[in-house]
């Protein structure tokens, strides 16, 4: 489907969050760049968004106005028609003195004369001076729509009121809050409803691109929620042995797990601020609880059980298998003797390779070690306390998120995917044997599920 | 948008990849690798497929790639010699004594791999699913043999992705081929078994039956008959042939028409339809693996892929940069006589708190300047004095971020009032309030102020008497 390309200035004062206000837009903190100070942003700069190749809106940063009540003297003294803007800004774009004066301001209408509508960024923690209603007047003369977007609201600062009956008074009545430092999809959403509304030509660009990004965030939030789960699944399952004379080796392992699993989990931070497009700057996390090597492992428990029923009855149907084929092979003179036996020891396999082989292991003189409870429900709810945050994380927030010490999750028994990982060490990519086995991503898929659930009740500041 | 053709190689290596980055995190050297991805084109898995070809380590895993390839035919073969070597000892079990009776022997060799091919038709309608047991039992023989015979630093990834391979389309349907050879093997090893051995060995074939009557028998066997009779594979018998091969009935002249019956019974119900099955499976695995993709979707991919794009999201700067204004030089003092006026511009609510306290400090209040008409009353003001301002003291809020336009307006206010300029600046603890660096806004502030001709510094510093008012003493005795 083709549709025409919108032009989106971004537009204000100096230091009000333009770049952080494209940056959240188009989910990219490497744009531009950002600083609490006058003049970070020295030019024009545009920036693309689409998919397919398809470049639905292209926004464009600008530098800050700075001298709006100077420049909207000079306007007022140019010739012209008094209430033709468009003209009066041609006209001055035309007066090279006057466009060396006011450079920056030069700058910004030229640009507005090109797009096809502006976004009027303020930090609605500043007072309501009569330079920044200069500025509003003087881009009404590029006569472009003008959204307000009212930045900082989330400050306890923040004039917000203050700021709407000002616009209101100079009939700007389009305004939107939108803290540049928290991304709220649904905020984002009304954004470019709002637009729509100023623009009707380009309402389905608006509706393909609202659909895009709806799309877009479904699939990171999935696709985040799963890695969480196969974090969760590579610790549950990771394991080590050692002879249990050998007390000397049980620390060295135990060190192991332990970098294993913080590897493991800063790798699965790295993906989830990836995915978000964050770096590894926005995120600073302690260490792990030191790992003590062990974790309940209930003999009744349902999964546990079910667990050990269902290896057994596949061996045993494995063993019954190829026991008749020798039967037929002998033209039935073992008279079954094959499938009872093939059976017999499919089902010793089974429950060895299962219930048993902690007792094996056992009279080997083997101990095992690996993560207990405790850290599991700490790592998925630092997991889940993260992502909650990614989500409504602005791109221009340069604050970096902590990482939460708290684990409650699943306070009372984990979720039976990961019990079943206990059992599994092939479900886990850190053993040294990885053998994946086809239950692990069914198990991934129900554990992800549970997480679904628990990301709504995790708390999260952007 | 249509995929670029993947093999099974290329599927593996960018699957084997991605595995490891999501375990182990991104390299970080691949940013190179990730601008050769750029290059590949449009497609989002030919780029991730070229990413992964670039970075390092990709030529190692190639190699184990291939010692994977041959590991697979090696156990092909493995396969087909168990298969034709099954089929051989079972033949040779019927064939152990000089009686064989035709229904156990065909039982045997028909109704056993024709019992497997009805499980495997059952699962493959049933569960609507390509039956591929056969592809676990693989998965775990590699994930035996693989690390003895891999060593790359992805070579417990390209393991893992193998297992996930076996578990597609094309992996189940050649699991399936593989079974179906196993199968051929077998009828193929009995046959050829069976042949020597009625070569070269007299043997009476006959049938029996305890519980079954005798007509039940004739009909089932007469059953069997007729497809190997359509394909011309032994002649036409009636029902009274079949019937004279009852045991104990058996004429000298039928032996060789049923040792052609077994043979043909062991073509037509084993080998051939597996035969078929095998080339059906082939094509279906080669069909199914040229649609192999990779799943955009998994987080270790959806994450590359802004970064692997030639993006919309990269910045373009448009035109040259903006120029810095040009400094006005130092103002020096008015004269010694003159008053310190003081002037506040930009300030939130000023009215309430104004004027600020100056401990120490004498300086004639000329008020706030709001908006444009105030600040051309106050300019007119400043013209007006006499004598001459010693120095104009402007109170600018830190809140603010100075720029230009308060650039102009206190170069306006210093050219009409003359003397020093000097930028007391307030709202300290709301600039904390704020979160704001204090030292970053004070240090433009002081370079704006500069730029102006004057100096700048925190009202309750310079109103100091301790320190400050020293400080502000010094500027205005020492010009320059």
């Amino acid at each position: 489907m083709s549709t025409s390309t919108l032009r989106l200035a971004i537009v204000g004062h100096t230091n009000t969050g333009k770049t952080s206000l494209v940056r959240t837009l188009c989910h990219n903190r490497k744009f531009g760049e950002v600083a609490d100070r006058a003049g970070t942003t020295r030019q024009v700069s545009a920036v693309r968004l689409g998919f397919d190749a398809d470049t639905l809106i292209e926004l464009f940063d600008s530098p800050g106005l700075e001298n709006a009540p100077h420049l909207i003297e000079a306007l007022e003294a140019l010739p012209g028609e008094r209430h033709d803007g468009p003209d009066r800004i041609d006209r001055f774009l035309d007066e090279p003195a006057l466009v060396e004066r006011f450079d920056q301001e030069a700058r910004v209408l030229e640009l507005m004369r090109a797009v096809d509508a502006a976004l009027y960024v303020i930090d609605v923690r500043e007072p309501v001076l009569e330079k920044y209603l200069d500025e509003l007047a003087i881009l009404g003369l590029g006569a472009r729509p003008l959204l307000a977007v009212l930045n900082f609201t989330a400050s306890p600062l923040s004039r917000e009121q203050a700021w709407r009956d000002a616009l209101a008074r100079v009939s700007l009545h389009t305004v939107l809050s939108f803290d540049a430092a928290i991304r709220e999809p649904a905020t984002e959403k009304r954004l470019f409803d709002k637009l729509a509304t100023l623009l009707d030509g380009f309402q389905p660009t608006i509706a393909r691109w609202l659909a895009h990004r709806e799309q877009e965030e479904k699939e990171r939030r999935q696709a985040a929620l799963a890695a969480i789960a196969d974090l969760l699944i590579d610790i549950a399952a990771l394991r080590r042995t050692h002879r249990s004379d050998d007390i000397g080796l049980r620390e060295p392992l135990l060190q192991e797990i332990q970098d294993r699993t913080h590897h493991r989990e800063q790798a699965c931070v790295e993906t989830l601020l990836a995915l978000y497009r964050f770096g590894r700057d926005d995120y600073s996390d302690n260490g792990l609880p030191l790992v003590q090597g062990r974790w309940p492992d209930p003999p009744l428990d349902p999964a546990t059980l079910a667990d050990h029923g269902i290896r057994t009855g596949s061996h045993l149907g494995a063993g019954a298998g190829i026991g008749a084929v020798f039967d037929i092979a002998s033209g039935g003179l073992s008279l079954g003797t094959g499938t009872l036996v093939g059976g017999a020891v499919g089902a010793g396999t089974g429950l060895l390779r299962s219930a048993g082989e902690g007792l094996l292991e056992r009279a080997r003189g083997l101990r095992r070690l690996g993560v207990e409870d405790a850290v599991l429900r700490l790592l998925a709810w630092r997991q889940l306390h993260l992502l909650g945050a990614l989500i409504r994380r602005g791109h221009g927030n340069p604050e970096p998120l902590q990482a939460t010490a708290e684990e409650r999750w699943k306070r009372d028994r984990l979720p039976s995917s990961l019990l079943r990982a206990r059992l599994r060490p092939g479900w886990s990519a850190l053993n040294e044997l990885p053998e994946r086995e086809p239950g692990r991503e069914r198990a991934r898929a129900r554990l992800a599920a549970d997480l679904a659930e628990a990301l709504e009740q995790a708390p999260s500041s952007p | 948008m249509k995929s670029i053709r993947l093999t099974a190689d290329d599927w593996l290596l960018t699957e084997a990849t991605r595995l490891h980055e999501e375990t182990a995190g991104r390299r970080k050297d691949d940013e190179a690798a990730n601008r050769v991805a750029i290059a590949a084109g449009p497609d989002s898995t030919a780029r991730l497929l070229a990413r992964a070809r670039a970075l390092p380590g990709a030529a190692k895993a190639g190699e184990d790639l291939a010692r994977l390839r041959r590991m697979l035919r090696y156990c092909l073969v493995s396969l087909v010699l168990l298969g034709a070597l099954g089929g051989l000892v079972a033949a040779r079990a019927i064939g152990s004594g000089r009686d064989i009776d035709f229904l156990l022997a065909s039982l045997t060799l028909a109704g056993l791999p024709g019992l497997m091919l009805a499980l495997w038709l059952f699962m493959l309608l049933a569960s609507r699913r390509i039956p591929g047991a056969g592809g676990r039992l693989a998965a775990v023989i590699t994930s035996r043999l693989g690390p003895r015979l891999l060593n790359s630093a992805l070579s417990a990834e390209l393991l893992r992705a193998g297992s996930a391979l076996l578990r597609k389309p094309a992996g189940r349907w050649y699991m399936s081929s593989l079974s179906h050879a196993f199968w051929l093997a077998y009828g193929l090893g009995a046959w050829l078994t069976l042949v020597i051995l009625f070569s070269f060995a007299q043997y009476e074939i006959s049938w029996g039956t305890t519980l079954l009557s005798d007509a039940q028998m004739v009909a089932l066997i007469g059953t069997m008959a007729a497809p190997i009779q359509a394909l011309g594979l032994m002649p036409a018998l009636g029902p009274d042939w079949i019937a004279a091969g009852r045991e104990g009935v058996a004429l000298d002249s039928m032996r060789a028409d049923w040792a052609r019956f077994l043979l043909g019974s062991v073509l037509v119900f084993t080998a051939a339809p597996r035969a078929v099955l095998l080339a059906v499976c082939a094509i279906l695995a080669r069909q199914a693996a040229a649609r192999l993709e990779l799943d955009l979707k998994q987080a270790g991919y959806l994450r590359l892929l802004p970064l692997i794009r030639p993006s919309s999201e990269h910045s373009s700067p448009l035109g040259p940069s903006v120029p810095a204004s040009p400094d006005h030089p130092w103002r020096p003092p008015g004269p010694s006589a003159g008053p310190l006026v003081l002037v506040g511009i930009e300030l939130a609510d000023g009215s309430d708190r104004w004027p600020p306290e100056l401990p120490g400090l004498s300086a004639q209040d000329l008020g706030l300047v709001k908006d444009r008409s105030s600040m051309q009353a106050m300019a007119a003001a400043l013209q007006s004095l006499t004598p001459r301002p010693r120095a104009l003291l402007v109170a600018c809020s830190l809140e603010r971020t100075p720029d230009s336009g308060t650039a102009e307006r206190l170069q306006r206010l210093a050219d009409a009032g003359g003397g020093a300029l000097i930028v007391l600046l307030v709202d300290r603890e709301r600039l904390v309030e704020r979160g704001a660096e204090i030292e970053a806004r004070l240090a433009d502030w002081t370079e704006l102020a500069r730029r102006c001709g004057g100096r700048a510094g925190l009202i309750d510093e310079l109103s100091n008497p301790a320190d400050g008012a020293g400080k502000l003493a010094q500027w205005l005795a020492a010009p320059a």
